[in-house]
């Protein structure tokens, strides 16, 4: 019983390592030394320990924003594969998980227009429209794997078609992984699409959202942001490469390396670009959109 | 059958007793409530029985009209809807009895309530009408009362302007309904539905049936392009009657559609693909243009569009399910349309009764003049909250269910061999984003945040007749959510009514379905637990700490103006830029010029493409081309004689 | 091999969406000299078994026209009428992104219905050259800029070379060299005309060409 739930544990566990990595990664190629690996999760302490203020503005609703978007990120973790096994798994949980994520975004977007800001409501307006062409785009991945796997829950959708492995289906997978790798870097708000590093400026999406959360709760949803990006770079990771049948061990070292070496491409990707111009956005999402569409159709043959 | 029989004449002596001479208002508003609840009441119990599959004998009784009989009878499809349609017109008469009372002061009340018995008792006559010609009455009865309803406010002319095209739109589908009907009843011999179904010789005319049905029925549903009327109709109707009218009106519709279509045992693929592909434009446009309105009422209006597209999208699911002889994805398709039709009827109904709250204490349905009632107004609040959240789809409310039904079915599709199916999911992912998007918007913009006018800061939480239909109504929201593997067999048998799918396969579906549904609603618990450990761990950090209020940080600007805040508009701009060739949004503004600009103003509304675009234009052109035809209609007598005479030389010539 | 066949015909269509979608002049330009390339590359993939000397030469000889000489003209046009390195779509570039894709989806529908030989290559072959003409077409039609233009008729032709891979490896050749030197010789053209047009005008927009009936 216990041990179906190692899974989501060593999600929760070793989410905030992940953005820890990009940063370090980032650091390497600035010339600098950069925050330690553990950053995050010394930020979390220490904001777990803080009190907070709130705007006379806001509502319950300010409140139960990060609690909400938390608890939605966890249980959509469950469904994600950790080394080849998830924690639960039915036919059908994509769309769980999905619309987990989606229950997420609603609380945060809530949560930010509850402050009456008018910089968090710009934030609020990009996020969704973002999320326009990130969700079906994710969909259509979806149903191409569905399609290649014959199963409809993302743990054996992932783990039973990777790209290094199946060469028969070796270019439709390249374009899944490379549209997943965008929608990835929208969803978790990286660069190009948002600079997770700054929040003062006017461009800003997700972190302009936060901007009025501080004390546990901004650790919540640190936390959060932490999990969301671990479990779509682990989700990247599956249909990369086969996790190997053996011991535990094994599949968790080949694991462990896979989620390093593509969080650090997501950091040189961060250290190489620029963030885009606010309109051209959504052109690379529905570059992205297009690309699994194509995917799609040559699927067929 | 009896119950149904005490329900409706209760419904119908509401109706009656308000005209008694010598009845008080308060009598009479007491009486018309407490008789439709009662009705409704007792209706709900053939409803359930059915659902439950008990099958409930026919009434039968001689009528006069030729080939007409009063026929009623309750199968588990009529039974699905005829209980939404009980529940809802239940909180909306509750609800009405509170929202109509400021309008007592100035005019008498009676007609409102006449009808509107009137249009509940035709609404339940049409769910169970085994006779097309008692079908086809029921249906007037049903436009009629509607229209006498949205006509309520008829000396605005805005008003008067949306009843009469509500009953030209209503009208023309009708006479499409004609034709359907009469050519079926002519094929089969006879106008009971019983014995048109799965007629051979309904199959020559299987064409034109379905796409005169598609139009007739489509244009009550609301399928673009023949929605025009219900943006326009859903805001002038007072707000109880759009509640019952989105909830419930239009999806007669779709129970016609189901009805008519039911009647041949095997569609051929292209009605499902018609379907869907209707579907996916509805919804997708819908959605859009719902996205660019400020008029919270035009605003569900429009989403009762988008919602419609869903359901038809499941409908066209189910069918492609059934012509390939596949039980699964007929049973995911059309449960899952089933389904829909009633969480939307169930949220729906209650975000309209949220808006007539709203609009009851601020007196306006501009989303960019409230703000902040979410402190002023809590339960209201809370009521819209979690409609919108279940409209959005979002777990663990029950529209996620039916639109995880759909999704599955949609999925199931799109793993055959043919390209063009695969479609489905991505298009209701894309659907789902813009509702979070719009439902965000229209939530924030009028609850969160700070009040923008004075009105809107001097807004008064309603009283318990408005509140307890809304709670009524999310509350059951959120238990379909939490035990969707309980309702499951009831949905299935419905939509095996609806279907021509044989009993076993459907039990064999329910059998696989019925599990991964009860995992749903054990994920929805989960997370409602998770969320709730989270609350308590955060309260026990927070406990011995400083907790301090502020104003909002703000960049460090704080907040100058109410109106400085995004309104629902400027929320909406990003979104619907991307967009522009779909929505017809115009933009009035004055920008602020010079250096010390004294006055500007800007102002963006979005009417109806369609209806703007297309309609309008082609009407103006048909009335010039057919003015010519005036100079006929001059007034003198002895031309019209004239007239009569050479028609009727011209009529001997062409018959001898 | 057929991986490899199949891995260069996704770049290719890959390259169109990419100018399809894209902004500046410049990456688009490299963008159908990487197509260029790749269907240079095509032949050898496509043919493992008559691995000649004839063929290596074409190839060598495509990648080297496609890859590098006429992409170095396009930019060198550039340079010399100094145009601004922006493109001016008729349409948006959501809007291109999302008709060619439902091009590529009409190009593997109509590769589906078409009575072709059993036996050409790899399965893919005829729908992206399909796709890739109309997807050619698609950014001529669109394009205001005729050097934008010029790229589309670039892709246009490669799509027709894709076309003429399908059948035996060396008769390609024959037809191929009569396409591309039309191409060549339109390039050329078009860019001594850019650079009239450019000093009579002041602009290159084809806009601006209605000036010049009657």
């Amino acid at each position: 019983m216990l041990t179906t739930f190692i899974p989501l544990g060593v999600t929760l566990v070793a989410a905030p390592l992940v953005p820890g990595l990009i940063n370090k990664t980032k650091a390497a190629f600035a010339g600098r030394q950069g925050p330690p690996l553990f950053q995050l999760y010394f930020d979390l302490l220490k904001l777990l320990n803080k009190g907070a203020v709130y705007s006379r503005v806001t509502t319950w609703i300010f409140r139960a924003g990060p609690i909400v978007s938390l608890a939605s990120v966890i249980v959509a973790a469950l469904f994600v594969p950790v080394a080849g096994t998830a924690s639960l798994s039915f036919s059908g949980d994509i769309i769980a998980f999905a619309y987990l994520l989606g229950l997420g975004r609603f609380f945060t977007v809530l949560a930010a227009l509850d402050t009456g800001s008018s910089f968090e409501g710009m934030g609020a307006s990009r996020e969704v429209t973002f999320a326009m062409f990130a969700e079906p785009t994710l969909f259509i991945i979806f149903v191409i794997l569905a399609r290649v796997t014959g199963s409809l829950s993302l743990s054996s959708m992932l783990t039973q078609a990777p790209l290094v492995g199946t060469p028969s289906m070796a270019g439709l997978l390249a374009l899944v992984v490379f549209s997943l790798f965008i929608v990835c870097l929208a969803e978790n708000s990286r660069i190009p699409v948002d600079d997770p590093a700054t929040h003062l400026e006017l461009t800003m999406i997700h972190e302009v959202m936060v901007l009025d959360h501080g004390g546990p709760d901004l650790a919540f949803i640190l936390y959060g942001a932490s999990i969301k990006l671990f479990v779509m770079v682990a989700m990247l990771a599956h249909l990369v490469f086969p996790m190997p049948d053996g011991s535990p061990v094994q599949s968790g070292l080949v694991f462990g390396s896979l989620m390093a070496l593509i969080t650090i491409v997501i950091g040189i990707v961060e250290s190489a670009m620029a963030r885009l111009r606010m309109v051209r956005v959504p052109r690379l999402l529905m570059a992205a959109c297009m690309i699994a569409c194509f995917g799609m159709i040559i699927s067929l043959r | 059958m009896t119950f149904l029989g005490l329900s409706l004449l209760m419904v119908f002596l509401g109706g009656v007793l308000v005209f008694l001479p010598g009845l008080s208002r308060r009598a009479a508003s007491l009486t018309h409530t407490v008789l439709v609840l009662a009705g409704c009441g007792v209706g709900l119990v053939p409803a359930w029985q059915a659902l439950a599959g008990q099958t409930l004998s026919s009434v039968l009784v001689s009528w006069s009209v030729p080939g007409g009989q009063i026929e009623l009878g309750i199968d588990a499809l009529s039974g699905l809807f005829l209980l939404l349609h009980f529940v809802v017109s239940a909180a909306a008469v509750l609800f009405g009895s509170s929202y109509f009372e400021p309008y007592e002061e100035e005019r008498s009340l009676k007609s409102v309530r006449f009808f509107l018995s009137g249009f509940i008792i035709a609404i339940a006559l049409v769910f169970t009408a085994q006779n097309a010609v008692l079908f086809l009455v029921a249906w007037e009865m049903m436009a009629l009362a509607g229209f006498f309803l949205v006509a309520f406010e008829g000396h605005e002319r805005q008003v008067r302007r949306a009843a009469l095209l509500y009953f030209v739109a209503t009208h023309l589908g009708t006479l499409c309904l004609f034709v359907v009907f009469g050519v079926l009843g002519m094929r089969a011999g006879s106008f009971a539905f019983a014995q048109m179904a799965g007629h051979p010789a309904l199959l020559a005319a299987s064409t034109p049936i379905f796409v005169l049905a598609l139009l007739g029925f489509g244009s009550k549903a609301g399928f673009v392009p023949l929605h025009i009327w219900l943006p326009e109709a859903h805001p002038a109707a007072p707000s109880p009657v759009s509640a019952l009218m989105s909830g419930v009106m239009i999806k007669t519709g779709i129970y016609g559609l189901l009805r008519v279509l039911g009647l041949f045992a095997q569609p051929p693929a292209w009605w499902g693909l018609t379907l869907g592909a209707i579907g996916m434009c509805s919804g997708i446009l819908g959605i859009v243009w719902a996205l660019a309105q400020s008029d919270v009422k035009r605003f569900l209006a429009y989403s009762s569009i988008e919602n419609v597209g869903i359901i038809t999208l499941g409908i066209g699911i189910g069918y492609l399910g059934v012509s390939f002889h596949n039980p699964l994805i007929a049973l995911f398709g059309l449960a899952g349309t089933l389904w829909h039709v009633v969480n939307h009827g169930l949220f729906k109904s209650a975000l309209f009764l949220g808006a007539g709250s709203v609009l009851h204490a601020t007196g306006s349905r501009d989303m960019n003049q409230q703000g902040g009632l979410f402190t002023r107004m809590p339960l209201t609040g809370c009521c819209v909250l979690m409609a919108s959240m279940a409209i959005c789809g979002l777990p663990p409310f029950n529209g996620f269910i039916s639109e995880w039904l759909i999704y599955s079915g949609a999925f199931h599709l799109g793993q055959r061999q043919e390209l063009y199916l695969f479609v489905g999911a991505p298009v209701l992912a894309l659907i789902g984003a813009l509702a979070v998007a719009c439902f965000s918007n229209a939530f924030g913009a009028q609850f969160l945040g700070v009040a923008r006018t004075e009105r809107a800061s001097a807004a008064k939480e309603s009283d318990w007749r408005m509140l307890l239909p809304m709670g009524a109504l999310t509350g059951a929201c959120l238990m379909i959510g939490l035990v969707p593997g309980r309702c499951f067999p009831a949905l299935g048998r419905a939509a095996a009514a609806a279907a021509p799918l044989s009993q076993m396969d459907v039990l064999g579906a329910i059998g696989d379905g019925g599990p991964l549904l009860s995992n749903i609603g054990l994920l929805s618990g989960a997370f409602l637990f998770l969320a709730t450990f989270l609350f308590l761990m955060r309260q026990g950090i927070l406990a011995g700490k400083d907790v301090a209020q502020s104003s909002t940080w703000g960049c460090g600007y704080s907040l100058v103006s109410a109106r400085a805040q995004y309104t629902a508009s400027s929320f909406a701009q990003f979104p619907v830029s991307l967009f522009r060739s779909l929505v017809d949004r115009r933009v009035e503004s004055d920008r602020p010029k010079g250096y010390f600009p004294t006055g500007a103003r800007f102002r963006s509304s979005a009417p109806d493409l369609i209806l703007n675009r297309v309609v309008s234009p082609l009407v103006e052109r048909s009335l010039a081309w057919m003015s010519t035809f005036r100079r006929l209609q001059h007034g003198k007598v002895q031309l019209y004689l004239l007239y009569m005479f050479v028609f009727m030389v011209a009529l001997l010539f062409w018959k001898l | 091999m057929e991986h490899v066949t199949q891995l260069l015909l996704i770049l290719v269509i890959l390259a169109n969406l990419f100018v399809l979608g894209s902004h500046p002049l410049g990456a688009c330009i490299r963008a159908v000299a990487f197509q260029g390339i790749a269907l240079g590359l095509l032949p050898l993939s496509l043919h493992p078994e008559e691995r000649s000397i004839h063929l290596f030469v074409i190839a060598l000889g495509m990648v080297g026209l496609k890859g590098f000489v006429i992409p170095g003209l396009l930019f060198r046009a550039i340079r010399d009428a100094a145009i601004r390195k922006e493109q001016e779509p008729l349409i948006g570039f959501n809007t291109g992104l999302f008709l060619g894709a439902i091009l590529v989806g009409l190009g593997f529908g109509i590769a589906g219905k078409l009575p072709l030989p059993p036996h050409t290559g790899s399965s893919m072959v005829v729908p992206v050259a399909l796709s890739t003409v109309m997807m050619g077409l698609l950014v001529i039609v669109t394009r205001a800029k005729i050097l934008s233009q010029a790229l589309g008729y670039l892709i246009l032709e490669n799509g027709i070379y894709t076309f003429g891979l399908i059948l035996a490896a060396g008769l390609p050749g024959l037809i191929e060299m009569g396409v591309l030197l039309d191409i060549f010789a339109g390039i050329f053209i078009m860019g001594t005309v850019i650079e009239h047009i450019h000093r009579e005008f002041g602009s290159i927009s084809a806009h601006k060409l209605v000036n010049l009936r009657e």
